[in-house]
């Protein structure tokens, strides 16, 4: 069940990428004279009002979501690492600071740290502005789990002999922390990674859905979403719906796969 | 006890005026300003534009602004909107109050259905209902609350089953506006409280102390009431504290989409007019909620347990 869980997500993320490849019909390609066209074979979700390929609009749209999830994911794990590993091993006054920071930050919503990221660019903002807004704001709200995690292990790691040996030997921080301590954390790096990975898709895509990320003519899944809110689909368009309901089947997938990977866990108390 | 809540208090309110600074001086330093869209306007000529902007205070420095700002705050008044022309004081509390009114209603149903699910699933475990709810809670969780939203809005737009937009004038009708949002709020909170809920519970059935109340053949209302739940309601008490948290600053993307007249459209048009005032005034207020839900959450945890004040150094 899970094997063929995976064994669809794989296929669907490396459809996504391939989507240069794949698409049948270039992102902005227009057919003016087949626009708003039911799925056929020609069109497989259908087309919008500007005769442009829903389907392979969806793939374009998903391969850049996807893109930007993995940087953020992969952002947010290695500033956790960082923070993590620095707390855990110095210890002492960075600790406390680095561990008061991180209870800040997982009390703060993630909108609130998209939209103020986002009012400090300009209205309109392309590809790479995106891009820079996602990686950041799943950096700063994603590295604190973690950093609390990656903290953990290395406090539990110091305490082992083969730590004070090597340090005995000559070796020094660096080299003990990434021979002898990062490959305990690496697999925990990877299913955080994972975990991540969904929501920060999502981050992306609300930001494209509020019209803040990259707009038109390029695709992106939350302008896609967000023509569903248009007065034409009045008119019984099913190419939206089909498109919005794989949108959301894809990330429903993800999102699914990575559930129960980490344990439940409820904030500590935090009075001092 | 008392000293450390009012250090939380003294350390929350700390980073309140961060939060507020940070966000001045994000919008103050971001490029453009709220007449640049008038410069547009033929109608407008240069002259008058400019004049506006020294009425609204626009031209000055940077610091003024912001000592301005400081001090118009510390006297209670959160400025002026350029857009509305009006105070944001009065333009904020209905806002607030249709936000209250969604967050509040999706709060109180979703912790009710998952305590009363939680509950019964955590005493019930390894049966079928138990591994239903977990399953239905799964399915739950993994659909995205934006995606959730969308499609119940085009539905509901396409069989006219529920109205789109607005909150209604009468009773009905507002019962009618507020069943999807609402709807989707619940379904998006109800797994991850369940969860929380039901591992309390079966946790604390499996303690050592409840066998030997129950050799000791103490009824199962006492059992209940005095042994497992204010001992699984620890964790649940932060996490009551943190939904209360979440009361003006969750459902702004649910708003969003579902045209519901809350805080959410008003921030979201606010950020694109750069309307600086305007837009300010929801995050400090919902970053007081934000903190001040935190530390309910600790103040809960420390009258049901007392053993956490003992502990946290």
């Amino acid at each position: 069940m899970r094997r063929a869980l995976y064994l669809a997500i794989g296929i669907l993320c490396g459809a996504l990428l391939l989507a240069p490849v794949l698409a049948p019909y270039e992102e902005t390609a227009q057919h003016r004279d087949a626009a708003l066209q039911p799925p056929t074979h020609l069109f497989l979700f259908g087309s919008d009002e500007y005769g442009r390929d829903l389907f392979s609009r969806f793939l374009y749209g998903g391969r850049s979501a996807l893109l930007a999830g993995l940087s953020a994911a992969l952002a947010a794990v290695l500033m956790g690492f960082a923070a993590g590993a620095l707390a855990g091993f110095y210890g002492g006054w960075l600790d406390a600071a680095l561990m008061r920071i991180s209870e800040m930050f997982l009390a703060l919503p993630w909108m609130y740290l998209l939209l103020a990221i986002r009012a400090l660019l300009p209205l309109r903002v392309g590809e790479a502005g995106s891009l820079a807004i996602t990686v950041s704001v799943a950096a700063l709200s994603g590295w604190p789990g973690p950093a609390r995690l990656v903290r953990g292990i290395f406090l539990a790691a110091k305490q082992r002999p083969y730590i004070s040996v090597a340090r005995y030997l000559g070796a020094t921080n660096a080299y003990i922390i990434t021979r002898h301590i990062l490959p305990e954390v690496r697999p925990l790096l990877w299913t955080q990674a994972a975990t991540l990975l969904p929501q920060f898709m999502l981050v992306n895509v609300t930001l494209s859905f509020l019209g803040l990320g990259e707009g038109e003519p390029h695709a992106t899944w939350g302008g896609m979403l967000a023509s569903l809110r248009h007065f034409s689909v009045l008119e019984a368009h099913i190419g939206y719906w089909v498109t919005a309901a794989s949108i959301g089947l894809v990330l429903f997938l993800l999102q699914l796969a990575v559930d129960g990977r980490v344990k439940l866990s409820v904030r500590k108390i935090t009075i001092q | 006890m008392l000293v450390r809540i009012l250090q939380r208090i003294a350390q929350s309110a700390a980073l309140l005026f961060a939060i507020a600074t940070i966000w001045f001086l994000a919008l103050s330093l971001a490029p453009g300003d709220f007449f640049d869209e008038a410069r547009l306007n033929p109608a407008a000529s240069p002259a008058t534009i400019e004049r506006l902007r020294v009425t609204y205070g626009l031209t000055q420095p940077l610091p003024i602004r912001y000592g301005h700002w400081l001090w118009s705050l510390a006297h209670g008044d959160l400025g002026e909107s350029i857009a509305y022309r009006e105070p944001v004081a009065a333009l904020l509390p209905p806002r607030c109050a249709n936000t209250l009114l969604l967050t509040a209603t999706s709060l109180v149903v979703s912790w009710s259905l998952a305590l009363s699910l939680g509950i019964w699933a955590g005493a019930k475990q390894g049966g079928l209902a138990d591994w239903a709810v977990r399953a239905l809670a799964a399915i739950l969780l993994a659909i995205p609350e934006l995606i959730a939203a969308t499609l119940l809005v085009y539905w509901a737009a396409h069989s006219g089953a529920f109205p789109v937009g607005g909150k209604g004038d009468s009773v009905s009708g507002l019962a009618s506006h507020m069943a999807l949002p609402v709807l989707v709020l619940t379904a998006s909170a109800f797994p991850m409280l369940f969860r929380h809920v039901r591992l309390a519970v079966s946790e604390t059935l499996a303690a050592p102390y409840i066998r030997s109340a129950l050799s000791y053949g103490i009824s199962p209302a006492r059992l209940w009431l005095r042994y497992v739940l204010p001992a699984a309601a620890n964790p649940l008490l932060s996490l009551f504290g943190l939904s209360l948290a979440a009361l003006l600053s969750g459902s702004l993307l649910v708003e969003v989409v579902f045209g519901w007249p809350g805080l959410g459209p008003l921030f979201l048009d606010a950020l694109f007019a750069r309307d600086t005032y305007l837009l300010l005034a929801p995050v400090i207020l919902s970053s007081c909620f934000l903190l001040a839900g935190n530390i309910a959450a600790d103040v809960l945890l420390l009258w049901n347990d007392p053993r956490v004040a003992k502990d946290s150094p």
